[in-house]
């Protein structure tokens, strides 16, 4: 059985954040400037892992954690789920999430208030990730956080990371992620302040360039202007509309789950997301 | 429920196959990527939405794979796996497809083309489990080479350049192979003309809607090419190139594939049929 951890998210949630922070963290040791390989390989993506054909080991010799966007109950993670492994789940304010994932999707600008009213009638998602095994929001966090119908899913311990704190404080993050972990004999926060100095959203996009920019894909038209480091997160759904805002208002008022789920990771303030 | 495999190395008529056997399956047009996912899955997109492959029940599912079969993610349904369909393309055309399919720069058309030959296939796809051109078509097609990953898997080895030829006939063999009733002509001839790279591509069109662009590719280059066979490598990428490949025709484990399947000819024009088919179907492997 593998001890492997999760570090679960909802999408445009974090995972990938701290992810890159935690695999950092664990070759600082070694090297100053790991490559994106290593650095994949110390904490891999579940689905990246998978379509290079290879599984998670279930013999204990796995990686400390490994990312999934997955819902806790989904069928492909029901072979590791026996074990009770250990859960970082990173849950985010819906509003910021919408707002991050108009920006990764690329949607045009005419068109983001239509996306944005489409995403809170589904509950605050993009309608496509339903199908790609997340459910909605209020499931996802609800299924991987042992709360409402899903309690039973997850049977391990489960520390909820707020991205609001990995954004604003990623090195104190990164050492409570490591001390629940129980990676060594607890977080060395000097380290943990190299690796947050080191990971940073800037660095992976040089790394993801240098990687686009060899092999065959450097050979593909545009291969490399069409690829640019995400804005930094910013904005409010007011800003493609009063009625946007207004939409995201009565999603709170008229659901229930919805809101509780808001409410209980000190998201109901309108001023909360980033 | 036992599993049905439509395996090739990419850009081989792998989504051809699955929509003429969706096609048939349903009696009607493939309508869109969920329709086909539905009747023939990808083994990728399923994982990808979270499901695992069905092995409940009694019917045969059919699934695309470009993975070879000694991949880890496979070995999950070794035991299941009971019947192989493996699609074979003349490389000189894969070449080609691929060339289109990535999008490749006007002036790196022969770059591409020299790196394929160096790596007999794709570099970046090796490193995703899907092998080269020569160990992805002898892993799945030589029988003492299947037999260590799936061993209760039959082989039914279809050639893109059969198909083109004669789709009717073709599709009429895999249904007979996968124990289908394939007992309506008719039937078979809807599901051929409903699989028409022109309504193919109008499928394709439909379902590039924007937003949904992000979750299935980058839709600037259409997924169906033109369906060539046996295509110059020099009037694209030049004569040092098509002499390259002529060069790996001659040598080792690419040759002896090449030559199994009936690869080996000078390049023809898309009209004329291409050479009849090397029997493959648990025969004994002409290399190692």
């Amino acid at each position: 059985m593998t001890d492997t951890a999760w570090i679960a998210s909802y999408p445009r949630s974090g995972a990938d954040r701290l992810r890159f922070l935690l695999a950092a963290y664990l070759l600082m040791d070694r090297t100053s400037t790991p490559d994106l390989d290593a650095l994949r390989e110390v904490v891999p993506d579940f689905v990246r892992l998978f379509s290079r054909g290879r599984e998670l080991p279930m013999d204990g010799s796995g990686p400390v954690a490994a990312k999934t966007l997955f819902k806790a109950d989904a069928e492909v993670l029901r072979q590791y789920r026996p074990t009770e492994q250990k859960v970082v789940y990173l849950v985010r304010d819906p509003r910021g999430m919408i707002l991050s994932t108009l920006r990764f999707l690329g949607i045009p600008e005419a068109e983001r208030a239509t996306f944005a009213k489409n995403c809170i009638a589904q509950r605050g998602v993009v309608p496509q990730w339903r199908n790609l095994g997340r459910g909605d929001w209020v499931e996802h966090v609800r299924a991987w956080t042992g709360t409402g119908t899903d309690a039973a899913t997850v049977r391990g311990p489960v520390k909820v990371v707020r991205y609001e704190e990995l954004h604003r404080d990623p090195a104190a993050t990164l050492s409570s992620v490591v001390d629940f972990l129980g990676i060594g004999d607890g977080a060395d926060r000097d380290r943990a302040a190299r690796a947050a100095a080191y990971a940073t959203p800037e660095t992976a996009f040089e790394a993801l360039r240098a990687e686009i920019a060899s092999g065959v894909k450097a050979l593909r038209r545009n291969a490399v202007p069409s690829f640019r480091p995400m804005p930094p997160d910013s904005g409010t759904l007011a800003d493609f509309g009063d009625d946007v805002e207004a939409e995201y208002r009565r999603l709170l008022a008229e659901d229930e789950e919805f809101a509780e789920c808001v409410s209980r990771y000190g998201y109901a303030d309108a001023n909360s997301a980033v | 429920m036992p599993i049905a495999w439509v395996a090739s190395y990419p850009k081989s008529g792998n989504t051809w196959v699955r929509i003429l056997l969706a096609g048939y399956l349903q009696d009607g047009p493939v309508s869109g990527m969920d329709n086909l996912q539905k009747a023939t899955p990808d083994f990728g997109a399923t994982f990808r939405s979270g499901r695992m492959l069905p092995l409940d029940g009694s019917d045969p599912v059919i699934v695309k794979t470009h993975f070879l079969p000694s991949v880890e993610v496979i070995r999950p349904y070794r035991e299941a796996s009971t019947k192989v369909i493996y699609v074979v393309r003349n490389p000189r055309d894969v070449i080609h497809s691929a060339d289109r399919f990535l999008d490749i720069a006007d002036e790196h058309h022969a770059d591409f083309a020299r790196h394929f030959i160096a790596h007999r296939g794709v570099q970046d796809w090796e490193q995703v489990g899907w092998g080269s051109w020569p160990g992805h078509v002898a892993e799945w097609t030589f029988p003492e080479l299947l037999g260590r990953h799936l061993p209760h898997a039959e082989i039914c080895v279809v050639r893109y350049e059969d198909l083109r030829r004669d789709p009717a006939a073709e599709l009429q063999r895999m249904l007979t192979f996968l124990e289908i009733d394939a007992g309506d002509p008719e039937r078979v001839e809807r599901a051929v003309t409903n699989s028409a790279l022109d309504k193919m591509r109008e499928v394709e069109r439909k379902d590039s809607s924007p937003g949904t662009q992000a979750f299935v590719r980058n839709s600037r280059t259409s997924f169906f090419g033109p369906g060539l066979t046996g295509q110059s490598l020099a009037d694209v990428f030049g004569d040092d190139v098509e002499a390259g490949y002529r060069r790996l025709l001659a040598e080792g484990e690419f040759a002896a594939v090449a030559a199994r399947y009936g690869y080996l000819d000078a390049p023809v024009p898309p009209s004329v049929s291409a050479p009849a088919p090397a029997p493959a179907s648990r025969k004994e492997p002409s290399v190692r």
